[in-house]
């Protein structure tokens, strides 16, 4: 669950940098109970009655929609509600930006927020992130700005819904493995993508071997950029399936872009 | 196969809370303790992750 990850993660490495709070419309009790048994230190804030979530206008208003797609019936559970939204916040306090997913259960990983909160190395660099059901992805250049026809990497790390897997190639045919496309101008010169190989895995009931990757692993694209470019944005598009044992998400669809600037002598 | 999550409805959520370029609302509220916490206060001059999520009980 996110907010045992965002402890075991972000809090337990950064919390010296990075403040998590977490905000319900739980009463304190349940909140105790909760950070207790699972070892919570960071604050989780109780809006009892929602007021702040309205007020904040984070209410979801579609969830009677929302409830019919997953074939559930609407309770009283669901009232007062908020979207799940996680605000990234600069050290001003300013939202630098904000992640909403379409399920509360499936969010990112905390270690793309680090990623995106410019903590360990990343401090000048521009990280985008995305996510889709069971993946969250993150990527960033080695530097903003690239010298013509010197090697750039292009960072790709991919986080894993905690108990579900990818399944990368070769894969049998029916089923979406994880696949990169990279859209960039011409004059962008792109070394392959190496994907995960995986461990191999067997589907009860289904021929052939699968193979899947799970927790967070990184891909790095080497390129280079011939004279004369200016600015190049590259539009990076995943593809995937998440799974566990038992069931699969929808098939998801990531879509980031990455802009760079020249180093002009 | 069929997608439920094609299903759901189209939500702008650049339009949903707060807006990114925009300081983050002041927000007290009691913790887990039963204390009132004051969100910036409690930040400091860190960055921070604030998270909207659903029951911790279901």
């Amino acid at each position: 669950m996110q907010l045992v990850e965002l402890q075991r993660t972000v809090h337990a490495t950064r919390e010296d940098e990075v403040a998590v709070v977490a905000i319900s419309y739980d009463p304190v009790e349940v909140l105790a109970e909760f950070a207790a048994r699972q070892g919570i230190t960071y604050p989780l804030l109780a809006d009892a009655g929602s007021q702040v979530i309205t007020a904040l206008g984070m209410h979801n208003t579609t969830i009677a929609e929302e409830v019919a797609v997953w074939g559930r019936t609407l309770g009283e559970r669901h009232r007062g509600l908020p979207y799940p939204g996680t605000f990234v916040l600069g050290a001003d306090g300013t939202i630098v930006e904000k992640v909403f997913e379409r399920s509360h259960r499936i969010r990112p990983a905390g270690g793309v927020f680090l990623e995106r909160l410019g903590v360990e190395d990343v401090r000048e660099r521009t990280v985008v992130t995305g996510a889709a059901p069971g993946l969250a992805v993150a990527a960033w250049v080695d530097a903003p700005r690239y010298f013509p026809n010197q090697i750039v990497g292009l960072h790709l790390r991919f986080a894993v819904e905690q108990g579900f897997h990818v399944y990368v190639p070769p894969t049998p045919p029916g089923f979406t493995d994880l696949s990169l496309e990279i859209a960039h101008p011409e004059g962008v010169v792109l070394r392959g993508a190496r994907l995960p190989a995986g461990r191999p895995f067997r589907l009860e009931g289904v021929d052939g071997e699968f193979h899947v990757a799970e927790g967070e692993f990184d891909v790095t694209v080497p390129f280079h950029v011939r004279e004369d470019l200016g600015s190049v944005r590259l539009d990076v598009a995943v593809r995937h399936q998440a799974c566990t044992e038992r069931i699969c998400l929808p098939p998801g669809r990531v879509e980031l872009s990455i802009e760079m600037e020249e180093i002009r002598a | 196969m069929n997608d439920p999550a094609e299903r759901l409805p189209d939500v702008d959520f650049e339009g949903v809370g707060p807006r990114v370029g925009d300081r983050f609302p002041d927000v007290v509220l009691p913790d887990q303790s039963g204390r009132p916490v004051d969100l910036h206060r409690h930040r400091g001059d860190r960055t921070a992750l604030v998270v909207f999520h659903r029951s911790a009980d279901w």
